[in-house]
């Protein structure tokens, strides 16, 4: 009966079918069904951009409207990857600029792009509409002037945490008077003033912006004017929140957000002052989303505010919340599905805000709908680790850090082994986990023996042996990402689980303990992966096998060894071309 | 922030903010008065600084037992604690917030002293922040330099010991690290003062 469907029925059947995984179990149905759902793709995930080749992803998916690409391994948020690593976008933009005149959204995560690239996604692609550069880097205001001007049906311009050479403001006056299909704008992380008045403009003539996310240099009593220009915004970024002592702009503030009836978001706050967080009470009680980490406001007034919005799904603080202000959000936001908490002071010798594991474990009591943590903290224990999982089976995401490396349960002075297990135990759908504080091989046991749906895990300074290793490799069914630093792990755990490598899409190891002979046994082993060696201080001697690695990234690919590595890496390759 | 007139649009109830912009001065002090008469805090600390501009110089002169007595730093771990560097920059332990107080002014205000990297560029903060002083400086620059080199405010901060020291004797970096206030001490009050110390002198 299948086979009498005509491709355009099938067609029509798969274009309601858009997650990634579910198209690419169809295409694996039959050849029939590969070749059509093929043709009728139009939006690619690839999350390693190293994994396959433009010219590979091209001559599969010829009709692509969205692409999104990641680059450099998470540890580059961290410092750990050199510059001039790789993530290079220029390639892929090339090609597609070529191969998809249509193509309208174009996703880049930790990837390096430049002021030409950006300049012929302006004018290579006519319908050109999203355009989200997440951590990326090589770029200036002299690319965003390309964009602003070139792109007629610009909906989404986000530039979220990246790293831009700002040369000035001028660059958003390049959005023509035409333009106004504008929908979403991310500036949060320019340094350089805008023109004011031209952002102003831009607002007012933009009917459809849901999303504006202004950068610091915006001042507060320039705020509420665009608040009045655009009452329809569910998400605003606010500029600096303090403006001296000025109770125009508060009542200004004030006035304006009561006008805003759709903002769910809000998040900025730099420098924010407590004095003018009640402008913004009105529009409390529908937010489901609110980001004060860059606020250094103290507990009771965060507390204020908290108390003040019963829907929040979604809260990220810095740790000046305290356990006073968790258990306050613990009692006021039953629908709180994720909590970040940063540290506010990296280096303090003394610890300085009461923030504590117990800060945690009331949100996780009073919060059942609590799926995803990420939590800093000075002080935990495996009590504490134990209450949590079993008062929120339902997390799926858990990420823990102890500031102090190998800190032990402060309490028992244990290591932390059995409160890590508790977690992956009674959590059954926990996808994402990192762990910290003292830990030994045994974590890794419960890890390998319980984490079946774990699919990103980060290890630092923990584990005794290859063993905790090989517990992992050999366990986690569904791992994905796993990246290590600082652990004895080393050659006999990674060779006898070279297989699973290839189910995984990469592999980061620094400071362990893995040799640059058993980098050659798994290049040689495994030549659908890509094992790179990142040598910096060029002391490697790889005639040496005993020799150890500083850091290691291993990832599997389609599109063989590639060609932009910069001199301090060194692979099998390169060793083989070296010796002819 | 723009202190163009031109930028500034009317409050909701029909007020311009530059009518109701709080200035700083003694209250019944009319705008007239303090057109003309202040010279930049550029111009008073440019006697001073000029050395002080070339950091190397900077660095050979961190001898003071200011500098020696800071903590020493714990041993950083590279990439730990795992926070991203957007986020690092712009946390507080990369501020420094000090007091910046106006001698006549009915409030406060605070200056983020690692933003700038040299007095030069401190006083242009200052001076934005205190910025109805300079736009009648800046309109009137030629015809300040005629008055002659009246100060109305002298820049001063308070360091660690406690001591009120005048800005610009130290380099920057030291600067930064021992002061914990600033205040911008009315010239006739430095002046009054700076007679008696003279008189002493000349009693000796």
């Amino acid at each position: 009966m299948v086979y009498s469907l005509p491709e355009e029925v099938l067609e029509h059947v798969f274009s309601f079918i858009t997650s990634d995984k579910d198209r690419n179990a169809v295409s694996l149905v039959c050849k029939s069904w590969y070749e059509i759902e093929r043709w009728c793709r139009r939006k690619v995930f690839v999350g390693n951009c190293y994994a396959v080749s433009p010219g590979i992803m091209i001559r599969r998916f010829p009709e692509l409207r969205a692409v999104e690409l990641k680059g450099k391994p998470h540890f580059a948020d961290f410092n750990l990857v050199p510059d001039g690593w790789g993530g290079y976008a220029c390639s892929w933009i090339d090609e597609m600029s070529r191969a998809y005149p249509w193509l309208e959204e174009i996703r880049l995560k930790r990837m390096v792009v430049s002021d030409e690239s950006l300049e012929l996604i302006s004018t290579a692609f006519k319908n050109f509409k999203v355009l989200v550069l997440s951590s990326c880097e090589g770029f200036s205001t002299d690319g965003l002037s390309a964009i602003a001007s070139n792109c007629r049906n610009l909906k989404e311009l986000d530039l979220r945490e990246s790293e831009v050479m700002d040369l000035s403001g001028r660059w958003l006056s390049h959005f023509p008077d035409t333009f106004t299909s504008l929908e979403s704008l991310n500036i949060s992380c320019l340094g350089s003033e805008v023109s004011f008045s031209a952002l102003e403009r831009l607002v007012a003539r933009s009917p459809n912006l849901k999303t504006l996310r202004l950068n610091r240099a915006v001042p507060l009593g320039k705020l509420s004017t665009l608040l009045h220009q655009a009452p329809q915004l569910v998400e605003l970024g606010t500029g600096a929140y303090s403006s001296g002592i000025r109770s125009d702009v508060y009542t200004g503030l004030s006035k304006a957000f009561l006008g805003c009836k759709e903002l769910k978001g809000l998040s900025g706050f730099w420098d924010a002052d407590p004095s003018y967080l009640p402008a913004l009470y009105s529009v409390c009680s529908r937010l489901t989303t609110l980001n004060l980490s860059y606020s250094t406001i103290r507990s009771p007034d965060i507390t204020k505010v908290i108390g003040q919005c019963p829907n929040l799904q979604r809260l990220w603080v810095l740790d000046h919340i305290e356990d006073s202000g968790l258990n306050a959000l613990a009692l006021s936001c039953k629908n709180l599905q994720e909590l970040r908490v940063f540290p506010s002071d990296l280096y303090a010798a003394d610890v300085n805000v009461t923030l504590t594991e117990q800060g945690l474990v009331s949100v996780s009591q009073g919060c059942p709908k609590l799926q995803s943590v990420l939590y800093f903290c000075h002080q935990m224990s495996n009590s504490a680790l134990i209450t949590i999982a079993k008062n929120r089976p339902n997390l799926t995401c858990f990420r823990l850090c102890i500031i102090e490396p190998r800190t032990p349960d402060y309490l028992t002075h244990e290591p932390l082994d059995i409160g890590f297990g508790a977690i992956v135990k009674h959590c059954k759908n926990l996808n994402r986990l990192s762990l910290s504080g003292l830990l030994t091989d045994r974590v890794f046991e419960y890890i390998g023996t319980h984490a079946k749906k774990l699919e990103m895990l980060s290890i630092a300074f923990a584990g005794d042996s290859d063993l905790g290793l090989h517990h992992v490799l050999s366990g986690c069914e569904s791992l994905k990402k796993l990246e290590i630093r600082d652990c004895p792990f080393g050659d006999t755990a990674l060779l006898a689980n070279v297989a699973k490598l290839a189910t995984m899409r990469s592999l980061w190891m620094s400071s362990c303990a893995v040799s640059i002979g058993a980098c050659k046994i798994l290049s040689q082993k495994m030549p659908m992966l890509n094992v790179e060696v990142i040598d910096e201080n060029g002391s490697l001697d790889s005639r040496l096998d005993s020799c150890l690695v500083e850091k290691l990234y291993v990832y599997r690919t389609v599109a063989g060894p590639r060609s932009d590595m910069p001199g301090y890496i060194w692979t099998m390759d390169r060793e083989s071309a070296n010796r002819i | 922030m723009s202190t163009g007139s031109s930028e500034l649009t009317t409050a909701g109830d029909g007020l311009r903010f530059d009518e109701m912009e709080l200035t700083l001065g003694l209250p019944g002090d009319s705008h007239e008065r303090k057109s003309g008469i202040k010279r930049t805090f550029k111009d008073m600390v440019d006697l001073k600084l000029g050395r002080f501009e070339n950091p190397e110089i900077d660095e050979s002169n961190c001898e003071s037992s200011d500098f020696k007595s800071k903590s020493p730093a714990k041993e950083r771990v590279i990439g730990w604690p795992p926070v991203r560097s957007y986020r690092k920059n712009t946390m507080i332990n990369n501020c420094k917030y000090v007091k910046v107080a106006v001698d006549g002014a009915p409030y406060l205000r605070k200056v983020d002293l690692k933003s700038c990297t040299s007095y030069q560029q401190l006083l242009r903060v200052l001076e934005e922040m205190f910025s109805c002083f300079t736009i009648y400086n800046v309109l009137n620059e030629k015809k300040l330099m005629d008055h002659g080199n009246r100060l109305e405010h002298v820049p001063t901060y308070e360091d660690k010991d406690g001591d009120w020291m005048l800005v610009g004797d130290v380099p920057w970096k030291m600067f930064v690290e021992t002061c914990t206030r600033i205040r911008l001490m009315k010239s006739s009050e430095a002046i009054t003062q700076l007679d008696i110390y003279n008189a002493h002198l000349l009693q000796l």
